[in-house]
């Protein structure tokens, strides 16, 4: 025999509000939770004041943002001025204590690419890229000398530095640059110094042995990387470039562009740089 | 509402949380440590130990006659005269006379002048007979100091090609020194373990004890070539230099020596340059450089003539010859043509040991003549001196009538060169010093340090040799004011050989 109350709408009712408003409630606050997101940073272009800039703009902003969990910097540069990569480095370093950085290298990360690339915490690149010319390269300034029409105030004041001077400043920045290698690739590295100050440049695969890239990949599996080491998963992929408020890149290159529209490997302006100049040895 | 309800709602309020929350995130993300960059402020500029210049109060002091120190400006050198300024000024304090190689005279000649000659980074080729030129005088004693330098470079197109590529000296440098078994090696030395400031600035400690390493411990190159030889090795790398190309340690050599020590070749000049002549011990090794050129004895002959004596000449003439106009214009006319060669002339009476001499003399001086006359060999037949009729004997040669020659005896002791002038009279006398004054012997039969010249039977002097005037032509110095002269660089076509002319006496 069925001793139990027969259940009243009012009972149905009540259990219904117990039930669903906390669950919807649930729901609709963890609709909230935002959905993970890697911030992807392209350079594709040397590293120059404005490109320096753009990239330092797009790090600031993924680490301003909590839903970009970490970044993923997609290198395809032959380096650039000395203190605009030392800029961009310092502020992935930054960056890397809040998020990890995971760099893929497309054709090449060469000099101050390279730089960069040293700098984040796992490097893939493709088994035929360009990876290594670590080193400084300068332009000698003119030897001091006096004009009759034209007055300064000190020896070096029109030539910025004596030239001995210079060729030596040139060696004191390759330290700071072989010091930002050993300790972003730390164990990893399985080459000496003199090697690695050789200034060559090695294909990806030959960068792999030599541990100064992680792994051979791509962007999928930079991505799968930044996520594991990010702890994230179902998570989107943006661009930074248009959230950081850029506008599209500039079709405008540092590079010395000829009279008949051909862009050397050149700077425009000499100066110390770390950067590759793969024509360099047949054209000087 | 009873306790079940409040925990039911909990977990259903916390349910699409926490699933949502775990579907995205798996855990925070800890950085390994903190991010460490490099310790900017740790590096320092690397600056070289500067040697201390030698006080010149303990130079030794040289008392050797001035040399002269042919510096090559004729094949594009690569440098300029200003950037060597450290060891022209070592070459000055040696006591040398510095002069560059010009357009305005051929190189043979300039060469059989100079006591020592230098080459810089050449850039165009040396002629055939610049080369000869350059074997004789290194086979004559004269020093020769090549530098080599990696880093002057200069556009060149190959004919079939339309982009200029970077050339330098290697290859000029190699056709002139690989008869004497020293090659320079295209490509550079570098040191990526111990250097002076850069990977090119190379130190080199190993050092083969020589004249030229004396008081050496440490010198600095700063960008230099490899040098091969199988001879003299002054200057050897270390285990950890390398060049360019692959050649490791031991097996660099950056300074090398001929085996008989008259060529010495570098191959970096920048040691000689500001600032870097005064790192470590270069200013010592530059110094050493200019006593290796000074120190060279070249050995004269009589087919260098014109060019057998240095700067100041010392003419003897016999005590009975009267200075008249004729004479004065004979010596007024001497004068100006060794002017011309830089040289200096001084009258005097007395033979002056150890200086450069032209002594004039007749067969019957036999006071001046009869020392040399017996070097020689050389028979007179002294019944009949001065009578026209004498026989004079030069072995291997023939014999002669003493009247109708003229001789030029040549002799070299201790650097310092006598040229005797000797004839049957002072008529004859003055026609021999013409031959001397056209700087030419070509009408004249030159044996190692003989000259037999043919006078009197009509000769009254070289100008009036229907074939002298011809070979002279375009070729007469001492009378054409420099400033008319046209001279072009190249080609330099020979004049052409005079035979051998002896009057068949005897």
């Amino acid at each position: 025999m069925d001793n139990s109350v027969p259940k009243t709408p009012k009972f149905y009712t009540h259990w219904l509000v117990w039930m669903l408003i906390p669950l919807t409630l649930g729901l609709a606050i963890s609709l909230l939770i935002p959905r993970p997101t890697i911030g992807m940073i392209q350079l594709n272009d040397a590293i120059y004041h404005q490109s320096a800039q753009e990239l330092i703009k797009q790090i600031i902003f993924a680490g301003q943002t909590p839903e970009i969990r970490s970044v993923v910097l997609v290198l395809n540069s032959p380096g650039g001025t000395v203190s605009d990569t030392e800029s961009v480095y310092m502020e992935l370093a930054k960056l890397r204590q809040k998020k990890p950085v995971i760099t893929v290298i497309e054709s090449m990360a060469a000099s101050g690419g390279y730089y960069l690339a040293a700098g984040t915490d796992y490097i893939f690149a493709k088994p035929s890229s360009s990876v290594g010319n670590i080193g400084v390269i300068g332009y000698l300034p003119s030897s001091p000398e006096i004009m009759e029409e034209t007055y300064s105030t000190g020896p070096y004041k029109l030539w910025g530095a004596p030239r001995d001077r210079y060729v030596r400043e040139i060696e004191m920045l390759k330290n700071g640059f072989l010091q930002a290698v050993l300790l972003g690739r730390g164990d990893r590295l399985k080459i000496d110094n003199e090697q690695i100050l050789s200034g060559e440049i090695w294909a990806g695969s030959e960068a792999v042995r030599l541990g100064l890239v992680d792994e051979l990949g791509g962007h999928s599996q930079a991505y799968e990387k930044a996520a594991a080491m990010s702890k994230i998963s179902h998570y989107l992929v943006v661009d930074l470039r248009n959230l950081a408020g850029l506008p599209d890149p500039s079709s405008d290159t540092y590079f010395y562009q000829t009279e008949n529209g051909i862009i050397t490997g050149y700077p425009k302006k000499a100066g110390i740089y770390h950067l590759f100049v793969p024509d360099y040895g047949g054209l000087q | 509402m009873n306790r079940n309800q409040i925990l039911m709602a909990i977990t259903l309020f916390s349910i699409p949380i926490i699933v949502r929350g775990f579907w995205f995130y798996q855990g925070i993300y800890q950085p390994a440590g903190k991010i460490q960059t490099p310790q900017y402020m740790d590096y320092t500029i690397p600056t070289p130990d500067i040697s201390t210049p030698i006080p010149d109060q303990f130079l030794p002091v040289s008392n050797a006659p001035a040399k002269r120190v042919l510096i090559d400006q004729t094949h594009q050198n690569n440098f300029k005269p200003s950037e060597i300024e450290p060891f022209l000024v070592e070459l000055g304090k040696q006591n040398s006379t510095i002069a560059y190689t010009s357009y305005q005279e051929l190189f043979k000649d300039q060469l059989d002048r100079a006591d020592a000659f230098v080459i810089i980074a050449p850039t165009f080729d040396y002629t055939v007979e610049e080369m000869d030129a350059i074997q004789s005088f290194v086979q004559r004693g004269g020093r020769l100091l090549v530098f080599a330098e990696p880093t002057r470079k200069f556009a060149a197109t190959e004919y079939f090609e339309s982009i200029p590529s970077a050339q330098n000296s290697v290859d000029i440098l190699n056709s002139l020194l690989v008869s004497y078994d020293i090659m320079v090696e295209d490509g550079y030395v570098y040191n990526q373990v111990e250097n002076e400031g850069n990977f090119r600035n190379v130190i080199f400690r190993d050092l083969t004890e020589d004249e030229l390493t004396n008081k050496i411990n440490e010198v600095v190159f700063y960008s230099t070539h490899n040098i091969r030889t199988q001879h003299i090795v002054l200057i050897k790398g270390s285990d950890t230099m390398r060049t360019s190309g692959i050649i490791q340690g031991k097996d660099i050599n950056v300074a090398a020596k001929s085996r008989d020590g008259n060529i010495l070749v570098l191959g970096d000049f920048t040691i000689l340059t500001h600032p870097y002549y005064q790192v470590a011990d270069n200013p010592i090794f530059i110094r050493n450089l200019a006593q290796f050129l000074e120190s060279g004895t070249i050995v004269r002959s009589l087919e260098d003539f014109p060019h057998i004596f240095s700067e100041t000449i010392y003419l003897i003439i016999p005590d009975d010859v009267i200075i008249d106009n004729d004479w004065l214009e004979v010596l007024s006319s001497l004068q100006t043509s060794t002017q011309y060669s830089n040289q200096s002339i001084n009258l005097s009476r007395d033979i002056h040991e150890g200086k450069d001499q032209l002594i004039l003399s007749t067969y019957d001086q036999g006071e001046i003549i009869d020392g040399i006359f017996n070097e020689f060999g050389i028979l007179v037949d002294e019944e009949n001196i001065g009578d026209g009729s004498g026989i004079i004997s030069i072995p291997d040669i023939g014999d002669f009538s003493m009247s109708e020659i003229g001789l030029f005896l040549f002799s070299t002791e201790q650097e310092k060169n006598q040229l005797y002038l000797v004839a049957d009279s002072f008529d004859t006398l003055k026609t021999l010093i013409g031959y001397y004054q056209s700087n030419s012997l070509s009408t004249c039969f030159v044996e190692k340090d003989i000259a037999v010249c043919p006078i009197g039977n009509g000769y009254s002097s070289p100008e009036e040799f229907p074939q002298y005037q011809e070979t002279m032509e375009g070729n007469q110095p001492f009378e054409t004011p420099a400033a008319d002269l046209e001279f072009t660089p190249t080609p330099y076509i020979p004049l052409p050989t005079q035979e051998p002319q002896v009057t068949p006496f005897g």
